[in-house]
């Protein structure tokens, strides 16, 4: 069973591999196009209109075109543009069997493709081409074809599910070997529920992602062209993606190096898979959603009873910063990140509060000797997908660890926090060596945010716990308008209730009837609560710290906004809430079974509220494809090398600068590679700035195999050096550093070694390796 | 006790006695700058540097200018290319052609040397004549009054953990945590660095309106500003004030009433929290409301306090006319509802526990401050003949009245009706509280004749439910507060006050 199981997965991936590399098919040529103009100089070889036409609309008309089954096409466009995004190609409403959107056509000379979805044959369809004035239009060429990604898109469900299933079985049989003699089917009740229960949670925090196209937040701009971006390099092979090529019409971006975009390979491998971006991007949030909600749960139940840790689940999924970081930030890093940090906190809870006595039996020393591995996995979590929270909770891990430095100092609990630190390294390396790289030997504009900006101004205030009912906002720094119009910047008022009751028990002399052990972690952890909740105010002394030293300064304006420690506040207040209810639980249970609900509602109310609330106030977006969307933003452009900034960027498809440009021929770019020969015949040096941004790593190589130096010109750009008397084809592209692919080699080999030390892992080889050996003796 | 007598006693004393060397203090002219040095005659909107590096520590400092203008175009203001928002607190200073000279504050909370004084000029003519940089002890005067106010609220926790003496500690502590979050639930709009600026405020000429009459109930706000606080923060201090007084006399006077703690947490909990009140202070600026409703509160607690304590009856006298004094300066029409509520209890409580001297003497009390009112109010008709306060448009324009002929004193009468049945919404919940005590002495079975203090979460059950029903109705309470706060906060502007200018 298995092994056919194995086959058809096989299969099923071979096909779809199969067709994701099929070429594809042209349907129509520009020659071969039934046109219509209205104005212009339209000839065989281009499409030309400019000022002198006197025009505004649509120029011209392809008309006659039919596609004969459904499918995914593409119409591809050369064209010479003077504006960005003002003229277009647009399509006639009308035909619902056609998702596509109108594009406008970018500034420069350059490449680009729209795609159209096509669910039913269609005959007769059109499209215009719209022309803004001021400035010339060219299009040099215009071809329609036939992708054939179409059945991919159910083949990568197909095997999504198969994992799926395939991961579930796997459960239903390590239950199956751990209970012998129990029939499977007895589990199902267990596994059914907190399937369901996990599902719930992250449904109802997905409603928004259910609507009709994408919810548009502060950043999701920017996070849509990191996926198309990692999509487009991806199809030209380079694998891990450092410099994104579609970014900046083709000037390249390093958002990869400094902004980790692995699990945007999800929505990225759909987009390469024929869906539209709208799909993958509600896809992408409802699995964050899911991997929140089962993360939290299986971290809770590690440390609860499974009510408690349904319950930590529900209140941590629904807290209102962390909606407010899907659909009004949109800040997908945060959010990502968020999802580990419960491991994180249940790991450490585990390894201070768990003894490694030696008296206790095997299994236990076991269990507490591996917890090293959720916490490498929960900091590696964090690590790939936002550095700031990697930041803010290495802050609170040293916090705790000052407090616990007596814990700390026990050899197994060294050794397991040791052993985190160095795993966690290992599997980030491919990521931290080439963005430590970067930072140390090249500067870039976030560095130029340093000793501008106070964290004080971007804190929240002492009332934001308590509101009740969050409304959509995009108001986040109260600075100039205070709380008017505020987004969800709060824990909602369930884990405030928590901290609440922690309170009166405190104040109340109810903790003292409690162990001394209990005791210390709930104040502890209350502790640490209450100081993150602090540090997301504007109430902590911000601006003084800032000012106290130049180090600090540059560690603080990377965090940016004080409320972004609201993500640990939320995290350590559910696991505060979580262990009142468990205390009062395992003395009362009628209390236990009232405490419950009584934090679910307040939780679930103020969820669906803010949902609701956002759907008919919030702009919804259709966007099938990238180029509908322009590849320019980059937020505030933290990344760009410096000198240069988002002001001076031409965010065009530029060509080569050079005072002699006579000596350059056969130019050619294609996204991040450059050809092009040179011949200097001058009696200097002659400098050519080449239209990609400066970022190390890039080579200019000759045929016969020697280099030219790269620098960086005073625009940021690449800028080539050509001694006087060379002449040679050259070719510039990136190229990672040796030590850059050692980093991936040695994340790779630790990656291996982790899934093979891991407990079910050993387990199927220890098994395989008894049956063999069996075998081999019988045999014998 | 030693530590007591520091804390309760010596530290307090200190605090004051700086409190008052800081008032003392002249202010010290840090900085001149003389002469008709910055006149300038263009047509452009240009920015002139009139004061550079200007030497400005932690502390409070005035600017006191000297110009000529003829239109009101000009506006003074401090840059600093290194401060962050929050370094200085101070509003941009319009020059006005009305007047010759001008005064800027500062409240600074960071050192810094390169500080400019600048003047947008945006009209041709301008000149400035001088500028004197002064540095006052504002700042050392907030602390001071800071750290008194914290004494005394330490002293006030001290008194409730202390109320009483028959409880069992926790149960004391319990009330207490209480009170507080009731207090910190009903401030929440005020825990802000701004204030919300409701439509009828209209730039705050309201609140200033009543910051500048000389009556009494503005006499802290005008003492906050003298010890130097910005404008909004003396605002928010009363406003605070208010609510503290609310949430305490609400308690103590309910629980003086009804001879039980739950009892005065459940009307403390509906009274502090209900929403006309709340709706009064945040969303029409009115304090008069609140503070009479304190008075009225305060008024209640001395009745109860002579209804059934036979110990300092002098000192339950004061409290009822302080507090009825309060109510009539706040708002005579409060006033009137104030007496008939407390007439109402005290004829309640003498036909059910019948003590004539106790009723004589109370309204003998009442109708002495009646008395003492009529006099301020003989007073403010003086006033208004001489033009100086124009009180019709107010609460006072039906005492005003000329009661010549019985119809207009129908009319007058009319007006006084018109003006309790607005003011009824603000004691609505006091009815409510009544209401509500009234069922939970029923249900944990205990009455003004047994003396026994009972604890809230006394499970005994009656025929208006346990007292679990009153704590959901007090749950269910504090969260339709909790929305309309939030809805207050995130929907109201906001508006950033520190100086009258």
């Amino acid at each position: 069973m298995l092994v056919f199981t194995a086959l058809l997965f096989f299969l099923i991936l071979a096909m779809y591999i199969f067709y994701i590399r099929k070429e594809d098919t042209t349907l129509f040529t520009m020659s071969e196009l039934t046109i219509t103009s209205h104005a212009g100089d339209i000839t065989p070889d281009q499409w030309h209109i400019d000022d002198s036409h006197q025009f505004s609309g649509d120029f011209l008309t392809v008309e006659g075109l039919s596609f004969p089954e459904p499918g995914i096409y593409r119409i591809y466009l050369e064209f010479d543009c003077d504006t960005y995004l003002e003229s277009s190609v647009c399509f006639p409403s009308g035909f619902p069997q056609i998702k596509v959107n109108t594009t406008g056509i970018p500034k420069g000379d350059g490449e680009m493709y729209i795609t159209l979805w096509v669910s039913e044959p269609v005959e007769n369809y059109y499209l215009m081409l719209n022309y803004v004035p001021p400035g010339d239009l060219t299009i040099y060429d215009l071809s329609i074809v036939d992708t054939h990604l179409y059945p991919c898109r159910s083949l990568l469900i197909t095997l999504i599910i198969m994992t799926v299933f395939f991961i579930i079985a796997s459960k239903l049989q390590q239950y199956a070997t751990r209970h012998q003699g129990k029939p499977f089917y007895r589990c199902f009740p267990d596994y059914f529920l907190c399937g369901i229960l996990i599902l719930i949670a992250a449904l109802i925090s997905s409603i928004p992602a259910f609507a009709d196209g994408v919810i548009l937040g502060d950043d999701t701009g920017f996070h849509l062209i990191r996926v198309e971006a990692l999509a487009n390099t991806l199809t030209s092979g380079e694998f891990p993606v450092r410099i994104g090529q579609y970014w900046l019409s083709d000037y390249g971006y390093a958002s990869s190096v400094f902004y980790n975009d692995f699990f945007l390979l999800l929505p990225a491998i759909m987009r390469l898979s024929g869906f539209t971006v709208t799909e993958s991007w509600q896809t992408f949030i409802v699995s964050i959603n899911i991997l929140t909600a089962a993360v939290a749960y299986i971290s809770f139940r590690k440390c609860f009873s499974a009510p408690t840790a349904y319950l930590g689940m529900f209140l941590y999924t629904m807290v209102p910063y962390r909606l407010n970081n899907i659909y009004t930030r949109s800040a997908m890093g945060e959010l990502i990140a968020m999802a580990f940090l419960p491991l994180i906190l249940c790991g450490l809870y585990l390894v201070f509060t768990k003894s490694p006595d030696n008296d206790l039996p095997d299994d236990a020393i076991r269990s507490y000797g591996r917890l090293w591995r959720p916490l490498s996995i929960g900091f590696w979590g964090i690590m790939q997908s936002h550095m700031i929270t990697c930041e803010m909770t290495g802050l609170f891990v040293i916090f705790l660890c000052v407090i616990m430095w007596k814990k700390l100092l026990r050899r197994e609990t060294f050794l397991v926090l040791a052993k985190t630190v160095v795993c966690f390294l290992l599997l980030s390396l491919w990521f931290v060596v080439p963005l430590l790289d970067y930072m140390s030997r090249d500067s870039f504009a976030y560095s130029l945010s340093y000793g501008t900006s106070s964290l004080q101004t971007m804190g929240t205030y002492a009332a934001n716990p308590f509101i009740l009912f969050w409304k959509w906002g995009s108001n986040s720094t109260y600075q100039h308008f205070g709380m008017a119009h505020s987004s969800a910047l709060g824990c909602g008022i369930s884990l405030t209730c928590g901290f609440l009751l922690y309170l009166y028990w405190n104040f109340t002399g109810y903790l003292k009837n409690l162990s001394v052990h209990r005791q210390k972690t709930l104040h502890i952890i209350a502790f640490l609560s209450f100081l993150a909740m602090i540090m997301s105010t504007s109430l902590f002394p911000w601006r003084y710290l800032q000012r106290s030293s130049l180090f600090l300064d540059s560690l603080l304006s990377n965090i940016q906004f004080a409320f972004r420690f609201l993500a640990i506040a939320s995290v350590l207040f559910t696991m505060l809430t979580c262990l009142l209810v468990e205390t009062l639980g395992s003395g009362n249970k009628t209390m236990y079974r009232s405490i419950v609900p009584a934090f679910l509602t307040p939780c679930l109310i103020t969820c669906i509220f803010y949902t609701g609330f956002l759907l008919p106030n919030r702009d919804i977006f259709t966007i099938y494809d990238s180029f509908s969307m322009g590849n320019n933003y980059i937020a505030m452009g933290e990344y760009i090398p410096t000198p240069a900034t988002t002001d001076t960027l031409s965010y065009s498809f530029d060509s080569y600068v050079t005072d002699h440009p006579e000596m350059v021929t056969d130019y050619d770019k294609n996204h991040l590679n450059i050809t092009m020969t040179i011949a200097n015949n001058y009696d200097q040096s002659i400098a050519i700035e080449l239209p990609l941004l400066y970022y190390r790593g890039y080579i200019a190589e000759a045929a016969d195999g020697t280099t030219l130096p790269l620098e960086k010109s005073e625009n940021g750009k690449l800028l080539l050096m050509v001694p006087s008397g060379y002449s040679n084809a050259l070719n510039i592209s990136f190229q990672p550093f040796w030590y850059w692919r050692l980093a991936e080699g040695i994340t790779c080999l630790s990656w291996l070694g982790f899934v093979l030390t891991g407990n079910e892992t050993s387990q199927l080889l220890r098994r395989f390796l008894t049956k063999s050996t069996k075998k081999r003796e019988e045999k014998q | 006790m030693k530590q007591l007598k520091l804390l309760h006693y010596i530290f307090p004393g200190l605090c004051l006695i700086c409190l008052l060397i800081s008032c003392l203090l002249p202010p010290i002219t840090v900085k001149e700058y003389q002469g008709g040095l910055f006149h300038w005659e263009t047509n452009d909107a240009t920015q002139h540097i009139l004061a550079a590096d200007l030497p400005l520590t932690i502390g409070h400092y005035r600017f006191i200018v000297t110009y000529t203008t003829k239109d009101q175009t000009n506006i003074l203001e401090l840059q600093n290319q290194l401060a962050f928002p929050g370094d200085y607190l101070y509003n941009d200073c319009t020059l006005n052609p009305a007047a010759d000279t001008v005064t800027l504050q500062l409240w600074s909370f960071a050192d810094f040397k390169d500080t400019s004084l600048v003047l947008s000029q945006n009209s041709p003519e301008v000149a400035i004549h001088k500028i004197v940089l002064e540095r006052t002890f504002g700042m050392e005067r907030m602390l001071f009054f800071v750290l008194l106010i914290t004494f005394l609220l330490i002293k006030i926790s001290r008194i409730l953990l202390q109320y009483n003496a028959n409880e069992q500690i926790p149960e004391r502590r319990k009330v207490f945590f209480y009170l507080c979050l009731l207090l910190y639930l009903s401030c929440l709009p005020l825990l802000t660095d701004y204030l919300i600026a409701p439509q009828t405020l209209a730039d705050y000429r309201f609140a200033l309106a009543e910051f500048r009459a000389s009556d009494l109930i503005s006499y802290p706000l005008q003492l906050f500003w003298y010890l130097q606080f910005p404008f909004q923060s003396c605002l928010k201090l009363m406003m605070f004030f208010c609510n503290l007084l609310t949430v305490l006399l609400a308690y103590c006077s309910f629980a003086s009433l009804y001879r039980n703690v739950g009892a005065g947490m459940i009307a403390s909990g509906i009274i502090t929290l209900s929403l006309p009140r709340l709706y009064s202070i945040y969303t029409l600026g009115s304090l008069r409301t609140s503070a009479a409703l304190a008075g009225l509160l305060l008024s209640l607690y001395g009745v109860s306090r002579l209804t059934y304590t036979s110990k300092s009856l002098i000192q339950a006298r004061l409290l009822l006319f302080l507090g009825l004094c309060i109510t009539f300066i706040a708002s005579p029409a409060m006033y009137v509802i104030t007496l008939l509520c407390v007439i109402s209890v005290v004829i309640y409580y003498h036909f059910r526990n019948p003590a004539f001297k106790i009723s004589l003497s109370l309204f003998l009390l009442i109708s002495a401050t009646a008395c003492l009112c009529l006099g301020y109010l003989l007073i403010i008709r003086q006033f208004a003949a001489k033009g100086m306060i124009y009180p019709e448009q107010g609460e006072y324009g039906f005492m005003l009245m000329p009661l010549s002929s019985f119809s207009s004193l129908l009319k007058a009468l009319k007006q006084l009706l018109i003006l309790i049945l607005q003011k009824y919404r603000y004691v609505s919940p006091l009815l409510f509280a009544f209401c509500l005590c009234h069922m939970y002495r029923h249900s944990i079975g205990t009455s003004v004749k047994n003396v026994q203090s009972t604890c809230p979460n006394n499970k005994a059950s009656g025929p208006f439910g346990g007292a679990a029903a009153y704590a959901l109705i007090i749950i269910i309470h504090i969260l339709v507060y909790l929305y309309f706060a939030g809805d207050l906060l995130l929907t109201m502007p906001a508006s950033r006050i520190y100086d009258l200018i």
